[in-house]
């Protein structure tokens, strides 16, 4: 299988994109933070030194997949049509679960982007409430479904 | 299509530098300036909604010159009703254009892009407007960039907004 981010000397290139035809391309992805019962009430409650933390976190989480170009190597820079963020809250755990959604018309795939959001965004989680607990656990960041492309949809 | 790709580089790298500005008139000013440089226009203002008193504020020539606008009126009234960027070539042939400013300002508006700035709830937060390119009209390319630009600057401003 080749790909298609190294050349024929399987060194790093940037994808071109101009002979690509114009679709629309979602992507989903999302990911889990899991705190103490302590961190997440102060969470819930809004009673973090840093401020709304959740709030936070979705501005953040939205800049990141704005960003990711200039995060992960052979991104181009997009020019996206939406970007949606979703948290649930999971009392059980307890903890908190991010969603990103990326759309674009346009030649490439959005799924780095929505990684990428989601990532940060559960970062910024972590950032702003570490003072009350620093053994929250980041994990399973995942793309749960992407569509459009020429590589045909996914969804887990 | 070189060029292109380097103009959208160019503004994520200042989308980053942005970042490191916390309080709304310094992010303002700075945003300004840039489009400015980018776009090589004359004039950049940000209209900032004040959704409590549908209105628009904005700081014309220095920090103490705030001026409010209706919801509704001119150009950047249309940008917020429509959601859409505007562009207007011959501002004084088109019934929204506002002359006020201009005389206020003893200013000539020549051409105008607009495009509206976004907030993480898809709600628009301010819409940034763009005065006299120094060469020409403005075209779909330049609008293109504006959108590019009010999409990459919409996180600062909304963490600004909210600290203020």
């Amino acid at each position: 299988m080749n790909l298609t981010h190294l050349d024929d000397s399987q060194r790093p290139k940037m994808v071109d994109v101009s002979d690509k035809n114009q679709t629309t391309r979602v992507a989903v992805a999302s990911g889990i933070i899991e705190m103490s019962q302590d961190a997440y009430d102060a969470i819930v409650s809004e009673k973090t030194k840093k401020g709304p933390v959740l709030q936070t976190a979705v501005i953040a989480a939205i800049m990141g997949v704005k960003q990711t170009s200039t995060l992960i190597p052979m991104c181009h820079p997009l020019n996206l049509s939406g970007i949606n963020c979703d948290v649930e809250e999971l009392d059980e755990l307890p903890g908190f679960k991010l969603t990103v959604t990326a759309k674009l018309t346009g030649q490439t795939g959005v799924e780095m982007e929505a990684l990428t959001g989601t990532s940060i965004g559960l970062l910024t989680i972590y950032d702003m409430v570490k003072a009350i607990d620093k053994g929250m656990v980041i994990r399973h960041v995942q793309l749960e479904e992407k569509s459009g492309g020429k590589n045909g949809d996914f969804k887990r | 299509m070189q060029q292109d790709t380097s103009i959208y580089k160019k503004i994520t790298a200042f989308a980053i530098d942005l970042m490191g500005i916390d309080d709304v008139d310094s992010t303002l000013k700075f945003i300004s300036s840039k489009a400015n440089k980018l776009l090589n226009t004359q004039r950049c203002s940000i209209f900032v909604v004040d959704s409590e008193n549908n209105a628009f504020w904005t700081i014309l020539n220095d920090e103490t010159d705030m001026i409010t606008i209706p919801i509704n009126s001119g150009i950047i009234g249309k940008t917020y009703a429509t959601k859409m960027a505007q562009l207007v070539n011959n501002p004084y042939e088109t019934s929204e254009f506002m002359s006020s400013i201009d005389k206020k300002i003893d200013f000539k508006t020549e051409n105008i892009i607009t495009a509206p700035i976004f907030d993480s709830k898809q709600e628009i937060i301010a819409i940034i407007e763009l005065l006299n390119k120094n060469e020409g009209e403005f075209n779909d390319s330049d609008l293109e960039i504006l959108n590019f630009f009010a999409n990459f600057i919409s996180g600062s401003l909304e963490f600004s907004l909210m600290d203020s």
